[in-house]
């Protein structure tokens, strides 16, 4: 008998429900998960107020202001890793030979991992970042908050965290290629947020390049803050001298471009692995 | 069913740089050289067949198993299975066999089983009526219902791997793979896979091609080995035929009507303690290994004398007042096999 075909979202669906579900089990042992990143990332905010304590204003931005940058890539972050955390869980998988398991199903690899790991705690970072946003939002000098200013965030959170994403398949596909990779690449990733948690001004030449031409962390939050607050860019600094409003309009081509890619090269490990068996 | 054709495959292997600076240089592209896990595999299985893969550690099954899973694909030579090529139709081959990693699980940890086995069945696509039926079947063939709804992971090993096995059941497959499919289990639960193994076999004509240390898998439920070294099938055949061909070494246990060994002048009063003063028997085409009391043990190989020749040898030599001819078990056979390997 030849089975009936499986519908891959409503399997991706049944698979993250069904990985709630066991956590839910030991329900407050999943409520203090959600609280302990909570917590993690506050400590990491009180810290930038801190700093804010000390200085009027890093890189000509306020703390308001840099606030905001930091909740949105928090944001951005959290979603990237709750839907992310199969590829970037993947090393270990690997090594113990779990990953084979993935090769006798009759399903997409990229889907199987995909739909490997859905992490509903990351809300924890989510929530920190949405704090940082809305006390961002209580600087009267800033932005006046209309409609068009939310769907603006809304859309660079939802770029952002596709950007995060297609860095974990990357990192995915390292760990296919090489067994101990796992903290090279991590300094992408957490690295990442953390640079996208500061404004690029603050960083030397070479980095901010990499940061928008290699691992495009720029077009996570910084071109779209910059675009919500108004603000011009340091002179010279952006690319092709483009305005922060067309860069920040052109992030979702980027995002979904590096996302591209990053399959790409995530299928080729897949094949490189079937080939060599690491 | 299975056809498998001059499988080769070799491994890629970076020597580790040791010494100063060792975590640096580990980033260098270091010394190369390559494994042959599989050398030369050919083989072919009909339908309905149960046929075990045995061999020492590292001598290439798991690869093989692996590269006909389409988990791994080859450097050279062909396989089919089902008529399809495994690793360049996957997820074709994937629909219609079951594999079983004894060493892994391909359970939801968190999940209780039957949560476990309802995922599986979305992800194979199995209609409802045809999951229930199978379900039930496997229920009362792996007595699943007492843990059932518990967790995976507060299970047994037994009832775990009961539970894989299951897993592997619920899409029909028609070819079963299974990697060590006993391994640590105690005896009540290996007999209650094999004897659910030999159901499948003939009630629904599954073939199962399983890789095992334990012969007693194979006595019960194999009518074939396959016995794979350096990467090279050496033995294709049944259990028995492995003994005669590489089991030709005999022991012949003979007990002396006379306490002294002939030429040696006898021991006082025959107490035991002088015993080993004697020296050992003498008698051409044999070797004594052991000796205690009047019995000694003489080790011979039946393809350069035969058993009626070597007693009437010993009989002309030594008075005797019983004997007997120890064939060796197959666990010795293959024990020896192995060993020899080791150089």
């Amino acid at each position: 008998m030849t089975p009936s075909s499986v519908f891959l979202p409503a399997l991706y669906v049944r698979l993250a429900v069904a990985r709630v579900r066991g956590q839910m089990r030991y329900r407050v042992g999943f409520l203090l998960m959600i609280l302990g990143v909570f917590v993690a990332n506050a400590f990491e905010f009180v810290a930038l107020l801190v700093l804010f304590g000390q200085v009027k204003v890093l890189g000509g931005w306020s703390a308001h202001e840099v606030a905001l940058l930091w909740g949105m890539s928090q944001m951005s972050f959290a979603i990237a890793e709750a839907f992310g955390r199969g590829f970037e869980g993947l090393a270990p998988q690997v090594r113990s030979g779990e990953f084979d398991q993935v090769l006798v199903r009759p399903l997409p690899v990229f889907f199987q991992v995909f739909a490997s790991a859905f992490e509903a705690h990351r809300i924890g970072r989510f929530l920190q970042g949405a704090t940082a946003v809305w006390y961002a939002r209580s600087d009267p000098a800033s932005i006046p908050w209309q409609a068009s200013h939310w769907t603006t965030l809304i859309f660079a959170v939802t770029t952002g965290a596709v950007i995060f994403f297609a860095t974990f398949v990357l990192g995915g596909a390292w760990a296919l290629r090489v067994v101990d990779g796992q903290e090279l690449m991590n300094t992408f990733t957490y690295g990442g947020t953390t640079l996208a948690s500061y404004p690029l001004e603050l960083f030397s030449d070479p980095i901010r390049r990499a940061a928008t031409w290699i691992l495009p962390l720029a077009f996570v939050n910084y071109f779209p803050a910059l675009a919500l607050l108004g603000r011009v860019g340091p002179p010279g600094m952006l690319p092709f001298g483009l305005t922060p409003i067309i860069l920040a309009m052109s992030a979702p081509v980027v995002a979904m471009t590096y996302l591209g890619v990053a399959v790409v090269v995530w299928d080729r490990s897949v094949m490189r692995y079937q080939g060599t068996g690491t | 069913m299975i056809a498998v054709e001059e499988l080769r495959k070799a491994f890629r292997v970076t020597t580790r740089r040791t010494g100063g600076f060792s975590a640096i240089r580990a980033l260098l592209p270091g010394a190369t050289s390559y494994v042959e896990a599989v050398r030369n595999v050919s083989f072919t299985i009909n339908g309905g067949e149960m046929v075990a893969v045995l061999g020492p550690n590292g001598a290439g099954k798991s690869t093989t198993i692996k590269m006909l899973t389409g988990i791994l694909v080859p450097d050279a030579g062909t396989a089919t299975i089902l008529g399809l090529v495994p690793w360049q139709s996957r997820r074709a081959v994937a629909k219609r066999i079951g594999v079983v990693f004894g060493q892994r699980t391909q359970l939801w940890w968190d999940l209780p089983l039957s949560d476990s086995l309802d995922l599986v069945r979305h992800m194979y696509g199995v209609p409802t009526q045809r999951f229930a039926e199978n379900l039930a079947t496997c229920r009362e063939l792996l007595e699943l219902d007492p843990f059932l709804d518990r967790p995976v992971r507060q299970l047994s090993l037994g009832q775990r791997m009961r539970g894989d096995l299951a897993a592997a059941l619920i899409h029909d497959p028609e070819i079963l793979f299974l990697d060590e499919p006993t391994i640590g289990l105690d005896l009540v639960v290996k007999a209650r896979i094999r004897d659910a193994l030999r159901h499948l076999n003939e009630t629904r004509g599954v073939t199962v091609l399983l890789t095992t240390h334990d012969l007693a898998d194979v006595a019960r439920l194999c009518q074939r080995v396959l016995l794979i070294d350096h990467g090279r099938v050496v033995h294709d055949g049944g259990l028995e035929a492995l003994r005669t061909r590489f089991g030709s070494g005999c022991t012949l246990v003979v007990d002396l009507a006379d306490p002294s060994t002939p030429g040696q002048a006898p021991s006082a009063k025959g107490d035991e303690t002088d015993q080993r003063n004697d020296g050992p028997m003498v008698v051409p085409g044999a070797i004594e290994i052991r000796a205690e009391g009047n019995r000694h043990w003489l080790a011979f190989d039946r393809r350069e004398v035969s058993a009626s020749d070597l007693i009437a040898a010993v009989a002309s030599r030594y008075p005797l007042s019983d004997l007997t001819l120890e064939e060796p078990d197959i666990e010795t056979v293959i024990a020896s096999l192995y060993a020899s390997r080791t150089e």
